[in-house]
């Protein structure tokens, strides 16, 4: 009886191994989406198609990163995120293939979004921050970036931490464009530091600080403002000038088979097409709040900002992405005093 | 027999030096390292080690005094409070603190100010070290003799000067106390990790798990900040070693006559009583009934149930490999191999003082070339997880297989038992018990395992510690409080199957002969 035992225990043991370890047949393509909305149209797409799509969701830093620490050895074919410098700096490693296919009726702004060499392609865009603040504790917002040093913010702003969240180092790459560029901007970051400036990992993590009240004003992505204030009320959104734009795209991997470099462009163009950014607002919680790049594409959600009425700013990607370890780096020794 | 060593020496040599070996020699290849700004990470991580080992050292060696002397209630609820301290993941009661934090009131009160920051590094520190402290000092009191106490009372010894003498002989077990918490301290990833200050108060775990999984990515100041938790590690075991020879003898020795436990005076069961309250409540109590509460209001979308699953598949993997080759090693130890022994040791203890976190960024760079494309698999998770637990379950099972005695395995062989026989019916009937308990333990650490899961889980497929962890940076408590609690529950389900049919299978009627 107890070799039944033994026997019975080994082959559980053997069966949970197969399980775990046994390799997909055909994972098809390996996306890595930084955006709420991938895996929803991963599964349009591989319904539609019959194409697999593997969606990985990731936080945008840590993406970045495993895009980094493989390397040459990539497992993925697709990635998906928030920020053109970011694309460019992997772009500037050699990482990313290149002549990706743009999406067909680009608006003029979704025109001026695309890369020099297609590394890498717009599929519609955001602002990187915008400040979204509680009335009740916080009369008036800032009239725009050069206040937030005041007295009236001391110890109430928070923003996300650049090196996990994707949408923050635009932001505080346009901070710093907006106070002289760098490194003449550092006397301005500095400035926010010694007001009392809180860092929180992401966008849901700052914005939860708001509402447990550890801070009054955050300043995060405009879709997740949108999508927050829209879900809780109470909470107004204040768009600084100039706002600046951070363009959600899309990146492939080097080093692809003819096969998957074909079905990654079908997978770019799927993705733009009228219906499917249909999809994409719906089901992409807060990052369905963004604003389209292609002429056929559909309206806004509603409750977003009326972008006539903002001034915006795009930041050079290959300028602000050749700076963003160094920036980055920099950020995190003067948020720690280091 | 000779080959059998070798090829074991090498397979461990595969398992630790060879990863460790490619990420310590980056910092000595590269031409600069390049991290000025973690001096302050690496100062707040000794500062927390030196404040946490001071409180538990001596906190510490009183209540394993107080365990090894002292009977009662009160001493069994501190037994079982340290118990649930030393289980429950750091990061899991984090996860209890930040949930009592959404509240505005709780967060902007001066508790609050308070515990979001330096002060609640070190309770929470000092929480999860404080078992290891007293685990460690018990084996000192439990060889105390009793007859200094008794030359003390018959001489007329004044009690202060009797508390003196006792404190001076306590000094090993305080020096041991002190440096595992310290160490423990130091290697500590998932408190940081959770609690979300380090942007304000560097930890040099987090600053490890920054420069390999977040951006900018730096793999040669990470090996280099690694350097520096290896070296604070030994130093801290150099000074811990210095005091244990100074006083070892004035307390243990082999005469030692061990007294009964006795009842706590009133005075004494007041302190134990606070202490349970204090530990348990704080400790314990309020973070889980925290999570309790969350986890069973309404949580809207509830994401990653897969990941408890997906766990307890790895660590079922994981705990049965790590047994597997731990019997191996021990079996082949037995020999009269003198450089097979130490060569063994060696490993063993290099692995000891090395943390998950090192061990997995190592591998994050071993196994992502050409030749060992392993990074991305579940393969590589489950052979990390089984390196790190591997010095864990020799150690458990080395204890249970001394106690067998060699002849029964030759008298087996003169009898022509088969192998099956002599290894089921015979050594695994008897090593069954410490054997389950060896694997339900590292089943359970490998679960909640995090900063080996952080570095190498397959994307998509999230570990159980990377689950919770990623829904408290989203401020999805609920979800984590649930993961938490239902991973704990599977282990206690787990537990309580495994224990049944081991009390069936040990019961069961022996067969009536055995066939040679």
């Amino acid at each position: 009886m107890r070799k039944i035992f033994a026997g019975l225990f080994f082959a559980v043991i053997a069966g949970i191994a197969v399980f775990v370890l046994w390799p997909a047949p055909d994972s098809g393509l390996v996306l890595y989406s930084g955006v709420d909305y991938g895996p929803a149209v991963a599964a349009a797409f591989t319904k539609e198609t019959g194409i697999k799509v593997n969606s990985v969701d990731l936080a945008t830093g840590s993406l970045l990163a495993r895009i980094v620490a493989q390397g040459q050895h990539p497992d993925w074919q697709i990635a998906w995120f928030d920020g053109a410098t970011a694309a460019a700096a992997l772009d500037a490693d050699g990482l990313l293939a290149h002549g990706l296919p743009a999406p067909q009726n680009l608006t003029p702004a979704g025109q001026s979004m695309l890369s020099a060499d297609g590394a890498y392609i717009p599929t519609g865009f955001t602002l990187a921050g915008v400040f979204i603040y509680d009335p009740a504790r916080l009369a008036a917002p800032p009239a725009g970036w050069s206040n937030l040093p005041d007295a009236a913010f001391k110890g109430v702003v928070g923003m996300n931490d650049p090196s996990i969240s994707g949408p923050t180092y635009p932001m505080l790459a346009g901070m710093l464009s907006n106070a002289g560029g760098w490194p003449q901007g550092q006397g301005f970051v500095q400035s926010l530091k010694a007001n009392g400036l809180h860092m929180f990992a992401k966008n849901d993590a700052t914005l939860a600080a708001l509402q447990a009240q550890a801070i009054s004003l955050a300043i995060v992505q405009s879709s997740a403002a949108v999508y927050f204030a829209m879900h809780h009320e109470g909470y107004k959104i204040a768009v600084p000038a100039p706002a600046y734009v951070l363009p959600n795209v899309m990146v492939e991997a080097t080093g692809l088979s003819e096969r998957q470099r074909s079905d990654a462009a079908r997978f770019m163009a799927f993705v733009m097409r009228p219906d499917i950014q249909k999809l994409r607002q719906a089901q992409g919680e807060a990052d369905g709040d963004y604003w389209p790049v292609t002429q056929d594409a559909p309206a806004p959600l509603p409750g977003m900002p009326d972008l006539s009425q903002i001034k915006t700013a795009t930041l050079d990607p290959a300028l602000w992405g050749s700076l963003e370890d160094q920036i980055n780096s920099w950020f995190a020794k003067l948020m720690s005093g280091a | 027999m000779r080959l059998l060593r070798g090829l074991l020496l090498a397979l461990l040599a595969f398992l630790f030096i060879y990863p460790l070996a490619r990420l310590l020699s980056l910092p000595l290849l590269a031409a600069g390292g390049g991290v000025s700004g973690n001096w302050l990470a690496l100062g707040n991580s000794v500062a927390f080690a030196l404040v946490v080992g001071a409180i538990a050292a001596p906190a510490g060696a009183a209540m394993a005094q107080a365990l090894e002397t002292r009977s009662g209630f009160a001493v069994r609820a501190l037994g079982l409070v340290l118990w649930l301290l030393f289980l429950t993941p750091g990061y899991v009661l984090t996860t209890g603190w930040l949930i009592i934090f959404t509240s505005p009131a709780v967060r902007n009160s001066l508790f609050g100010h308070w515990f979001l920051g330096a002060a609640g590094l070190v309770f929470l520190y000092s929480m999860k070290a404080l078992p290891f402290a007293v685990f460690v000092a018990r084996a000192t009191f439990a060889q105390a003799s009793t007859a200094l106490s008794e030359a003390a009372l018959v001489l007329g010894v004044s009690p202060w000067r009797r508390l003196g003498l006792n404190l001076r002989l306590a000094l090993p077990a305080m020096a041991a106390a002190f440096t595992i918490a310290a160490i423990e301290t130091m290697q500590e990833f998932g408190i940081p990790a959770t609690l979300g200050v380090t942007a304000k108060i560097p930890i040099l775990t987090y600053a490890i798990y920054q420069r390999l999984n977040t951006t900018p990515t730096d793999f040669t100041g990470a090996a280099l900040l690694c350097w520096w938790l290896i070296l604070s590690a030994v130093l801290l075991a150099l000074l811990q070693m210095a005091v244990q020879r100074r006083y070892q003898a004035a307390l243990t020795h082999g005469r030692a006559r061990h007294g009964a436990k006795r009842a706590p005076g009133r005075l004494q069961y007041t302190a134990l009583t606070f202490t349970v309250v204090l530990l348990g409540g704080l400790g314990i109590a309020a973070p889980l009934f925290a999570l309790c509460g969350v986890a069973l209001s309404p949580v809207p979308d509830m994401r990653n149930l897969d990941a408890l699953a997906r766990s307890l598949g790895y660590g079922v993997l994981a705990a049965s490999l790590a047994l597997m080759v731990a019997i191996t090693v021990l079996k082949l130890q037995q020999g009269r191999s003198f450089w097979f022994a130490a060569a063994l040791q060696g490993l063993l203890a290099a692995n000891m003082a090395v943390p998950g976190l090192i061990l997995g960024a190592g591998y994050v760079i071993a196994f992502n070339n050409d030749y060992l494309p392993l990074y991305g698999t579940a393969l590589l998770l489950i052979i990390a997880y089984t390196a790190g637990a591997l010095p864990v379950a020799i150690r458990l099972l080395g204890t249970a297989l001394a106690q067998l005695d060699s002849k029964l395995s030759e008298a087996a062989r003169i009898f022509a038992l088969p192998l099956a026989t002599r290894a089921i019916d015979i050594e695994a009937a008897l090593l069954i018990q410490p054997g389950l308990y060896a694997w339900l333990l590292v089943v359970a650490a490998v679960m909640f395992e995090l900063p080996v899961s952080e570095l190498l889980y397959v994307p998509g497929q999230m570990p159980l510690g990377v689950a919770i962890v990623s829904a408290d940076m989203m401020a999805r408590y609920g979800e984590a409080a649930r993961l938490a609690l239902l991973g704990m529950a599977m282990l206690v389900g787990l537990a309580a199957v495994l224990t049944a049919g081991l009390r069936l299978l040990t019961n069961w009627p022996a067969e009536k002969s055995v066939a040679p």
